[in-house]
């Protein structure tokens, strides 16, 4: 046995017995079906700040983040600001979703949707959105963390082997624990996640010699046209330069863009996209339960914004770029590019590998320092399999299961549906992984913009009483709708009946988010302006006169909202949106080097770095000057109970039947596909 | 049973050290293994900083250190130290910079426990609670 495997078995061994002694001590301590749910609502804020930035970012930043700045250079790397995005998210919808869980003593976000919107269908659209969000996004994570360890093994085990010893893991203290499970694996999860990217960015850092000799590399690199990106609309390297505001192309699979497909409409778009992480279901169940709002603005503005903001738009750069000088690709044979030859060479067809490479590197020269980096990448995978698999579990048993199947039962029995939802989600994860990884890249596209398209209907409950049942219901299938067809699944669905859709994926550089929240509005806003309604607007009322009456601004802070929309929108132009085209050579241009860089790095980078240093101070600006993010003074009463789903046992009965419908439906579609394509 | 509280704290405890000590470890074994003075010193800073974070989680919690982690704690640091020695008695080949990087280490370590017990207990608390442990 070699070196580095002993390593490896060692560390994730005692890894994941931690994880199931948790597991186990959090199992003792619940023992009703809302301990199980929502950890009795008393998670304290210091477990609530470290898992839910281990969820917000989990795997996909750990592997999917350096693996895309390498391939799409610094335009991609504009997305790193998304960790600012993604706490203005939470700035915007985490606290008043407590309050109104708190006062209403709602368990899921179906329990609030039902209430808010007295409506029967929204919830098993919300579960929709759910399962949708959850599967691919487990499963897509699952499939990175296996092929890293398989490679790590040097061949001696098999991804897919890999993969299921992972969920059983995820499964069994999920399980156990339920959310305070989770939550409190998820704390070191969350830490792990965070020291392993700054260890990657770290190495990757001394390997290349220091930033004198990465500025130099970046400077011969953005001098020549290496790299498969060709040159950008104004014929620099297209790893430098955001390639415009928009670019008219049909969409991938039928036009390409000139340059990247990183235009600022595709950056701000892909934004709203992860902007979607936060206003998932799944994560509206780790804010009902946490104890108190203490820990909400902490979350936003220093770990998400701050901390993984750092991580992101620093080491992830580091990494991501540094891998091209590190023998990671073709372009160090061009001249003054390559710095070493520590890396091998990343697959063209699989960019993920790149923070394999670098951890296969690391191993080789100090298998404890490679197996411990292993571990960070297993838990941050694992942090998110078990948030969304015990909260969307939760989901099935409390939304789907009580409701239409067993009215009358006992919180026994919904911990079982809840458990057994939980092996669901995680099994048909692990299938997809495994038999369909075609299904598992079409389905993961959808996640993030899916989740997105839940902000109308939580600005509807949160913010705007004008937002009527019917436009939120229609508005999220619209929205919906239109992310399919601008994804490949959209595609081969139409294949399926039989015809071909005239765009390709992402057309006009707009991301399928953008395409689904601009259908999602519209529809939402001309409905709730169609199905004004006096009795239900006052009915909806009654919950914003709470929550009014609960975040009241001091008189000399109201005066102070222009600001705030001021500073917000501002901050999305420059940022995320058309405004970032300034950033491509506003410190100096991509080709003119060290001696040209105002800053001394690249002006994108550059540009990056100072957005990244105002979205801190926005977040905050919101988050604890605007109070929208922290303690409120006054009590809230507690728990009125939720009101049932149904008016009537027959309305049950319906509902149920087109359930049922939709289930056979599907089923019968999946299996007529499967046997004529 | 322990009730919530105390397990959260055990929580904090456990992980501030599997972050600390395992990043740590595996400083002070890089910094061994290259004969490299940086990496272990800045291993063995590591392992500080986690024992300030302890200080902190206790403070939090208004607890002290509870007899197992203070057992835990000279059972790793005794092995540590008697495996310091050891390696360098018995292997010839062993480098000065890897000594002189142990002593220093270790003697931060010491340092640091010493000047918590001071400033928590006084001179004379801490020898008194020395003595009340060995007669417990």
């Amino acid at each position: 046995m070699s070196s580095n495997l002993v390593w490896l078995v060692a560390l994730i061994g005692a890894y994941w017995a931690f994880c199931i002694d948790w597991g186990v001590t959090a199992g003792r301590l619940s023992s009703t079906a809302g301990d199980f749910h929502l950890a009795d609502r008393r998670l304290p804020p210091w477990i609530f700040v470290v898992t839910a930035t281990g969820i917000s970012f989990s795997g996909w930043t750990f592997f999917g983040q350096p693996a895309l700045i390498f391939r799409d250079g610094f335009p991609f790397a504009e997305i790193s600001l998304g960790a600012v995005a993604i706490a203005l998210t939470g700035v915007v919808f985490t606290k008043r979703q407590w309050l109104l869980g708190k006062r209403f003593g709602y368990i899921t976000p179906g329990d609030m949707f039902a209430d808010y919107f007295d409506s029967e269908m929204l919830p098993m659209l919300v579960l929709l959105v759910a399962l949708v969000f959850a599967i691919p996004f487990v499963s897509m994570q699952l499939s990175a963390a296996g092929f890293l360890i398989a490679n790590l093994s040097g061949g001696a085990v098999e991804p897919s082997f890999c993969m299921w010893v992972m969920t059983a893991v995820v499964f069994l203290y999920a399980c156990l624990g339920g959310i305070r499970g989770a939550a409190y694996v998820g704390v070191l999860q969350g830490v792990l996640l965070v020291a392993g990217m700054i260890a990657l960015g770290l190495f990757a850092y001394i390997k290349m010699g220091g930033m004198d000799a990465f500025g130099g590399a970046l400077a011969h690199l953005g001098a020549s046209h290496a790299g498969p990106l060709g040159d950008s609309t104004k014929d620099y390297n297209g790893y430098f330069d955001v390639s415009g505001v928009v670019q008219f192309t049909a969409g991938l699979g039928r036009e390409t863009p000139v340059g990247s497909i990183w235009t600022t409409s595709m950056i701000l778009t892909y934004g709203f996209a992860l902007m979607g992480i936060q206003a998932a279901p799944a994560f509206t169940m780790w804010g009902f339960s946490s104890r108190t709002p203490k820990g909400f603005a902490a979350q936003q503005v220093w770990a998400s914004a701050g901390v993984v903001g750092a991580v992101l738009v620093i080491f992830a750069v580091i990494e991501g770029m540094g891998a091209h000088f590190l023998g990671g690709s073709g372009v160090s044979g061009h001249a003054g590019t390559s710095l070493s030859s520590w890396l091998s060479r990343v697959e063209s067809n699989n960019t993920d590998t790149v923070t394999v490479s670098y951890i296969n590197a690391i191993g080789k020269q100090a298998p404890w320092f490679g197996a411990l980096i292993a571990v960070c990448a297993i838990a941050a995978v694992q942090v998110v399999a078990a948030a969304f698999a015990t909260t969307t579990g939760s989901m099935l048993a409390h939304d789907l299961y009580r409701p239409y199947f067993n009215p009358k039962a006992s919180d026994r029995q919904e911990r079982l549906a809840a458990r057994i939802g939980i092996g669901l989600v995680l099994l048909t994860a692990l299938v997809v992984a495994t038999y369909f990884p075609s299904a598992e890249s079409e389905l993961g596209a959808l996640a993030l913009a899916f989740g997105f398209q839940l902000w109308p209907a939580l600005a509807g409950i949160c913010w705007l009483p004008w937002v009527s049942r019917q436009g939120a219901t229609l508005g999220l299938i619209a929205g919906l709708v239109a992310v399919v067809l601008t994804e490949p699944f959209g595609h081969s669905l139409a294949g399926f009946f039989g015809f071909t859709l005239p765009w390709g994926r992402w057309p006009w550089t707009v991301y399928s988010a953008g395409w689904g929240i601009a259908a999602n509005v519209t529809v939402c806003s001309i409905v709730s302006l169609l199905t004004r309604k006096s009795v239900d607007r006052e009915r909806r009322l009654t919950f914003h006169r709470f929550l009014a009456g609960m975040t009241r601004l001091a008189p000399e802070k109201q005066a102070l909202k222009p600001v705030a929309w001021a500073i917000t929108l501002g901050w999305l132009f420059f940022a995320l949106g058309p405004g970032a085209v300034f950033g491509n050579s506003l410190f100096g241009s991509p080709t003119g080097g060290l001696s040209v860089w105002v800053l001394g790095v690249p002006s994108l980078w550059a540009w990056q770095l100072i957005w990244w240093a105002l979205g801190i101070m926005m977040v905050w600006f919101l988050a604890y000057k605007m109070e929208m993010s922290t303690v409120i003074g006054r009590s809230v009463e507690f728990g009125v109970p939720v009101r049932s789903y149904f008016r009537s046992v027959s309305d049950a009965n319906k509902w149920r039947q087109w359930l049922l419908g939709i289930v056979l439906f599907g089923a019968l579609a999946t299996a007529l596909h499967w046997l004529f394509s | 049973m322990d009730t919530i509280i105390q397990v959260e704290k055990r929580l904090a405890v456990v992980t501030n050290w599997s972050l600390w000590g395992s990043f740590g470890l595996c400083f002070i074994l890089s910094g061994f293994s290259k004969e490299n003075m940086i990496f272990s010193l800045l291993g063995y800073s590591l392992i500080i900083v986690g024992f300030s974070a302890h200080i902190i989680v206790n403070r939090v919690y208004k607890t002290t250190f509870s007899r197992g982690e203070v057992v835990v704690g000279f059972v790793i640091f005794g092995v540590s130290i008697i495996s310091f020695i050891v390696s360098w008695l018995t292997s010839e080949k062993y480098a000065n910079a890897n000594v002189l990087s142990g002593i220093i280490g270790f003697g931060a370590v010491v340092l640091g426990f010493v000047v918590y017990l001071v400033t928590k207990y006084g001179l004379k608390g801490s020898f008194s609670m020395f003595h009340e442990m060995h007669h417990d």
